[in-house]
């Protein structure tokens, strides 16, 4: 025991580096949104300005600790002003990626400066030593943790009680609430930077006579630092700066105990994971589907293209000298693992930073498999990519209840788990003398990469070309129709019927297998693999970033992308343009991704394939005309109108709570086939959380919900509209990017499995079912069904929300104010069509509305809920005349009748 | 032994190598200015022949005249512009050695000519030196480093040109294939480490490694050394850090309890990080560390601390008279201040030497495929001290025959003095018997 009291005593100085990371970090995260990657940075430069200040100025220690703090300060300031701004309604990812701009840019201006050499600082504080316990233990690291304690403590008070800190959380919450109020989030987010990137700098000025001042210390710091801020969710300071000492400890107390390599290591990563699968939700919340995507590409290749740039690329690998041979291989490897990224982060939306572990994972199985059991290259490779697939799945568990910047920082935290415990594990890799691959043949055709340059480039192209096009058929199909339902809209592709996990599952694991071959091809380059060295965890946050600059959704992407990689042919030509400016090379690199993120979110691509386009028609303009091309049309098959499969929705002493709030409170309802109930109420009555526990959306806390007699309780959105059970939503949460069609389809699909596989090779879209033709006739919605839904009306929009709700041929259907923001016309028009959908297709509706004019006209029965309690029940004229309805609505406090006063008559105050 | 198990044994002396090499201070001016200037109250006596080198080494006699003839092409090869540490010493010490040799009339008349191949610390371009070693009819790759050679080696080995005179191999294809010619020791410096230990007295002393891929064969092989040496392992202590410099109290304190002296097999930023935790925890014990690691600027940051420390050296210090001329050089050519007493450039000049000393001998035309042969059969390579006089001829069949290529296993040691690393007087060890204790799978 006093051994892990000893221990857990030497622990405190590490936890109070983690936690004075943490703080900073935290601080830029509530004031804008970003997960600065180059947080280690900002504070290294703060540290070398008051060493400079300090050593070279010879100015006393306040000096050069204000002027430190300063330059961080400055730094953040400018890293938001000149920068992030300008992203501000990027994407996420497009946000880290210009983080990581800034860390490449501070890192090399420092090594221009510094070199790789090793600064020492003189520490400041006193060190005398202390023995709590008996444990002799340096004075100063309880000052660190003193200093850590009272800035997490100051910050908490900051953010709790000035107006600035409560500016700060408004603007968190809702940026336009905020800015109608009169705060400026541009401003707020300015001084939060440059708040925390000065605590950057004071972390970095402490710490640096603990560890020293090296260009890349800090940023390591960093990454075991954002557990302790994810256990606090980012939000809570005295959380981060306890959960900061925690592991810290806790990594020593491994360190002294256990004898693993890289176990200890791994604890600020295993605490990440546990945190995020035990803490995250398995569906978003409302609203946080709002945030922009990087486009996509549509998947549709023309094969002569792709003949025609195999060929040149052929034609190039044959005619250029050997060093172009090699940064072609390098390319088409990286290409590869790009690849992987398009399909999970691109095409799904999961934003995973572990991708080089995956390829190395790879690479381990079929460099082992060729080694100790000297398998032939092929089935090695064959082999390493199907045993990362299971991996892949494995990385996915934490994505099923984590999304955003939690994923990446779990991703982030399963690779380098992975590269601690496996790449630099001795029993598992070969030792440090690595694996041995021997001479790669393809069919007796020896490949090796040094001997052969040109064939492993061959094979290296082959490999992309075909893993590429099966990616595109994939798109193409239903499995990408999956994909990026659930990566628009995690919400509205579970209402559809979609497995949102199984979306994810398969996008990691397909992912996995294609970063693996990447993998493979780049470590069988080599007569050695040296794991440790080659795979890198690190190396998957800028791959992430060249697969952004390149075009994260689209097949061209990678090509581009993978020409940032070191090695590859972007390399090789700067080298040669750039011949007398060799150590300015990686400060140029990361000026050049800022200016490309700010330029360009959705990759250069994007942008190439439509000047490509553009050359294209010109060319095509000088060609004789064949007559006018006819516009592209969708032949429907024939539709069907036939009466669904009846079934009743039995809900029963439903009560849903949020925390303490009850906002449903033992409300029991029914909804019977061809009869449209409707559920009215007050805002705030809870409807649509009553819809959303019937749905599977939001758990209920008792009751049951029965569809035909089938215990509802316990399965998922999914499952649920599988049973029959569709619902629309109040916010209406369409595909935006995808057309009209690939919603309806994305609902009707059938949600076979085996497609997730058929589609890699040959993707079969069914035709549409007859019932949904029959609502596109019925929406009117047949001359829009190509195009883009964000270019629709927002009644048209609205008119297709509820018909691809129809598209899963649900019982019974649940709307959610589908007439909100509508006008008169189209009102009434829709008030006809939800009548039919009862009337003609014996679907039983519930409508929920605060249009009572709709209401009225449309319903058989009507529920009124407030404040969560079901207070009436009946027909429309038995609801209208209701005493207790009509308070409700006009807000008296007695239960007085109001007299001669109807519901529908306050339809203005309550409505639109 | 089958390969399998020679590639097992592989792991981990592999490391130390990379270890020692990576922290061997390649730009490193402030080093360069510590260090890099030769102390003039050198010994004399440092066990190692000095006034004849010249002559024994075949290099030229300081006659002035301008070498003339057909130019001998050699080939330097390190990463300069890398994103790993670069190592601009190692083609700067190659330079300065091609001009020192030329303006003494080169070997027997003959220039030499250095061309040099910057790696950028890619393997790509690695290869794409030793394609155009064999393009230009490069005779050898002399004094080269590269972190990853695993792409060279093969190519080297195809176009029979000799990978001569390394100081700090890393990838196991240095270690191994017959093209290969390590000349310098650093893969005996655990060893040596862990002997000096036990013959200095040390009754407890604790052994700190790096968590890697080769911990548990270097830990197998501390241990077998130190039974060697008579000493019972279990009283030493073996300890592991992380590679990425931290708060190091937790280790330190482990490090400290109950011992009484040090080793070291890390690099110079854990070094850097290692000393601050063990000043604060009180630590008194002494330090053996790595040549290029435990290296000056630590020493002159840590004077008490590191206190008759021992750095465990592959070449002599190099203010021994086996590098007079190498200061004399480095003083006439103008060398940037970068640091001379390094592996580096120790070894770049000593692989230099060796180098001349087998093409001097070589009668007839001297090509790559010449040397190769030459090399492969010199049996007295004497660089006059800086290494040991290297049998090149008979591959080391030492610890299961994994690392035939390693020609020379002794080392030498330099004890801190204020901050100062000084040549001690003792004699060079040859570590080889203590080397050969080691068992595979023993």
């Amino acid at each position: 025991m006093a051994e892990v009291v000893r221990f857990a005593l030497l622990g405190l100085g590490l936890g109070a580096l983690y936690s004075l990371a943490s703080q900073g970090l935290m601080v830029v995260y509530r004031g804008s949104g970003v997960l600065n990657f180059a947080h280690g940075a900002i504070g290294m430069v703060g540290a070398y300005v008051s060493w400079e200040v300090r050593e070279r100025a010879e100015q006393p220690f306040v000096v050069a600790l204000v002027a430190g703090i300063a330059a961080s300060a400055a730094i953040g300031a400018l890293t938001h002003l000149l920068v992030m701004r300008q992203l501000r309604r990027a994407s996420p990812l497009a946000r880290i990626v210009a983080t990581l701009g800034v860390l490449i840019v501070l890192q090399s201006i420092a090594i221009i400066r510094y070199g790789a050499r090793v600064t020492f600082v003189e520490t400041e504080l006193p060190t005398t030593l202390v023995r709590p316990f008996g444990q002799a233990v340096s004075i100063d690291r309880f000052i660190l943790l003193g200093i850590a304690a009272v800035l997490s403590l100051g910050l908490w008070a900051l953010y709790r009680y000035t107006k600035f800190g409560i500016s700060t959380s408004a603007v968190a919450e809702n940026q336009r609430a905020a800015s109608s109020v009169g705060l400026s989030p541009d401003r707020i987010a300015t001084i939060n930077w440059a708040l925390g990137s000065g605590l950057a700098g004071l972390a970095a000025i402490l710490v640096s006579p603990i560890v020293t001042l090296q260009v890349s210390t800090m940023t390591n710091l960093v990454l075991a630092a954002m557990a302790a801020a994810l256990v606090a969710s980012f939000r809570s300071f005295p959380i981060a700066f306890a959960a900061g000492v925690a592991i810290g400890i806790g990594q020593v107390e491994l360190t002294r105990y256990a004898s693993t390599p890289g176990v200890a290591n791994s604890l600020p990563f295993a605490v990440i994971i546990a945190v995020m699968i035990f803490r995250g939700q398995a569906l978003p919340v409302r609203g946080s589907f709002l945030q922009k995507l990087p486009s996509v590409g549509s998947g549709r290749v023309r094969l002569w293209v792709v003949a025609l740039g195999v060929a040149i690329a052929a034609g190039l690998i044959a005619v250029v000298p050997t060093i172009w041979q090699d940064a072609m291989v390098t390319t088409f490897a990286v290409a590869i693992l790009l690849l992987s990224i398009v399909v999970v982060t691109g095409y799904a939306g999961q934003l995973s930073l572990g991708q080089f572990a995956l390829a190395g994972f790879g690479a381990w199985v079929a460099g082992r498999l060729a080694d100790a059991a000297g398998w032939p290259f092929v089935p090695a490779l064959l082999v390493g990519a199907l045993a990362a697939v299971p991996l892949g799945a494995l990385f996915a568990i934490p994505a099923v209840r984590a999304r955003g910047l939690n994923l990446a920082i779990v991703t982030l935290g399963l690779g380098t788990a992975l590269e601690l415990m496996v790449f630099n594990n001795p029993d598992l890799v070969g030792g440090f003398g690595g694996t041995t691959v021997g001479k790669p043949t393809l069919f007796g055709w020896e490949i090796q990469a040094t001997r052969y340059p040109s064939r492993y480039a061959y094979v290296c192209l082959g490999c992309f070309v075909i893993l590429a096009l099966m990616v595109a058929r994939m798109r193409r199909g239903r499995s990408g129709r999956r994909l990026l339902a659930v990566r628009t809209n995690e919400r509205a592709a579970a209402a559809l019927g979609i497995s949102v996990p199984g979306v994810k599952v398969y996008a990691f694991a397909l992912s996995a297998g294609i970063a693996a071959v990447g993998g493979t091809l780049l470590a069988f380059r080599k007569d050695t693999i040296l794991y440790g060295q080659e795979f890198s965890n690190f190396v998957s946050i800028s791959a992430v970033g060249w697969a952004f600059i390149g075009g994260i959704g689209y097949l061209l992407g990678p090509v581009v992308g993978a020409t940032l990689a070191p090695g590859s042919l972007g390399a090789q030509i700067s080298n040669s343009i750039f011949s007398g400016l060799d150590r300015y090379i990686q400060l140029i690199g990361g000026a050049i991704v800022i200016l490309l993120v700010l330029q360009n979110q959705d990759g250069v691509a994007k942008e190439s394939i439509a000047q490509l386009r553009w050359v294209g028609s010109k060319f095509a303009g000088m060609l004789p005309r064949r007559g006018e091309r006819p516009p592209a049309q969708v032949t429907l098959p024939p539709e069907r109108r036939e009466r669904v499969v009846p079934m009743t929705l039995h809900v029963r002493d439903l009560t849903v709570r949020y925390g303490g709030v009850t906002a449903v409170d033992d409300v029991s309802l029914a909804v019977t086939p061809g009869r449209i109930t409707g559920l009215i109420g007050p805002n705030g009555a809870g409807k649509t959380s009553l819809i959303d526990a019937v749905t599977g959306f939001t758990p209920a806390r008792r009751g049951t919900v029965t569809l035909d007699g089938r215990e509802l309780g316990g399965l998922s959105p999914a499952k649920r509209v599988r049973a029959g059970l569709s619902r629309s939503f109040q916010s209406l949460e369409l595909f935006e990017d995808s057309t009209v069609l690939d919603n309806l389809r994305a609902a009707s699909d059938p949600r076979d499995r085996w497609s997730y596989v058929r589609d890699l090779v040959h993707p079969v879209d069914p035709p549409l079912p007859g019932e949904v033709v029959a609502a596109i006739s019925e929406f009117q919605i047949q001359d829009d069904l190509l195009r883009i839904v964000h270019d629709l009306s927002y009644g048209q929009r609205r008119l297709l929300a509820i018909a691809r709700a129809v598209a899963t041929r649900p019982s019974v259907l649940l709307l959610d104010e589908p007439a909100a923001g509508l006008g008169d016309v189209e009102t009434a028009e829709l008030a006809r069509l939800v009548r039919r959908l009862a009337d003609d297709w014996g679907i039983g509706v519930l409508l929920v509305e605060h249009d009572m004019t709709f209401v009225m006209n449309v319903c058989d029965d009507i529920v009124v809920l407030d404040f969560g309690i079901k207070i009436a029940e009946g027909t429309p004229d038995e609801v209208r005349r209701d005493a207790r309805v009509i308070s409700a609505y006009l807000g008296d406090s007695d239960d007085e009748p109001h007299s001669g006063a109807t519901v529908d008559e306050t339809r203005v105050e309550v409505g639109r | 032994m089958p390969s399998r198990i020679r590639r097992r044994v592989t792991i981990g002396v592999l490391t130390s190598a990379a270890l020692v090499f990576t922290a061997c201070g390649g730009d490193d001016d402030d080093a360069g200015t510590d260090t890099g200037s030769p102390s003039s109250d050198a010994p004399a006596d440092t066990g190692t022949p000095s006034s004849d080198a010249p002559a024994d080494t075949g290099a030229p006699a300081d006659t002035g005249g301008a070498a003339t003839g057909e130019p001998i092409k050699v080939m330097t090869l390190a990463p300069i512009n890398s994103q790993l540490p670069p190592y601009p010493n190692i083609h700067e010490a190659a330079r300065i050695y091609g001009e020192w040799i030329n303006d003494r009339g080169g070997i027997n008349g003959r220039p030499l000519e250095v061309v040099l191949c910057d790696g950028r610390g890619d393997p790509n371009e690695d290869a794409n030196c030793g394609r155009r070693a064999a393009d230009e009819g490069i005779v050898a790759l002399v004094g080269s480093f590269t972190f990853d050679a695993s792409r060279l080696v093969p190519i080297l080995e195809e176009g029979n040109i000799a990978m001569f005179g390394s100081c700090c191999p890393i990838a196991e294809i240095e270690f191994s294939n017959p093209i290969s010619f390590v000349t310098g020791s650093n893969f005996a410096i655990p060893a040596g480490a862990v002997a000096r230990m036990v013959d200095d007295g040390c009754e407890s002393p604790a052994v700190v490694y790096i968590e890697t891929a080769s911990l548990q064969f270097a830990t197998d092989v501390a241990k077998s050394v130190f039974e060697f040496k008579g000493f019972d392992v279990n009283d030493a202590k073996f300890i592991t850090i992380p590679i990425t410099a931290q708060d190091y109290s937790a280790q330190v304190a482990q490090a400290i309890d109950g011992t009484d002296c040090i080793y070291g097999g890390i690099a110079d930023s854990n070094w850097a990080a290692f000393l601050p935790a063990m000043e604060s925890l009180g630590g008194t014990q002494r330090l053996y560390g790595h040549q290029g690691n435990l290296n000056s600027v630590i020493a002159a940051e840590f004077p008490e601390l590191t206190q008759d420390g021992i750095s465990v050296n592959s070449y002599p210090n190099i203010a021994g008279p086996m590098w007079d001329d190498y200061r004399a050089a480095l003083e006439e050519y103008d060398a940037p201040d970068l640091d001379w007493n390094s592996l580096a450039g120790l070894g770049t000049w000593s692989a230099y030497e060796a180098f001349v000393d087998i093409v001097s001998g070589m009668e007839g035309e001297i090509t790559n495929e010449t040397f190769l042969a030459a090399a492969n059969s010199a049996t007295e390579v004497d660089t006059g001290g800086m290494v040991p006089v290297l049998d090149l001829s008979t591959p080391w069949a030492g610890m299961g025959g994994a690392f035939p290529r390693i020609f020379n296993r002794t080392v030498t040691y330099d004890v801190i003095d204020n901050g100062v690393l000084n040549p001690t007087d003792d004699e060079p060890d040859d570590m080889t018997e203590a080397l050969e204790s080691y068992q595979p799978g023993g």
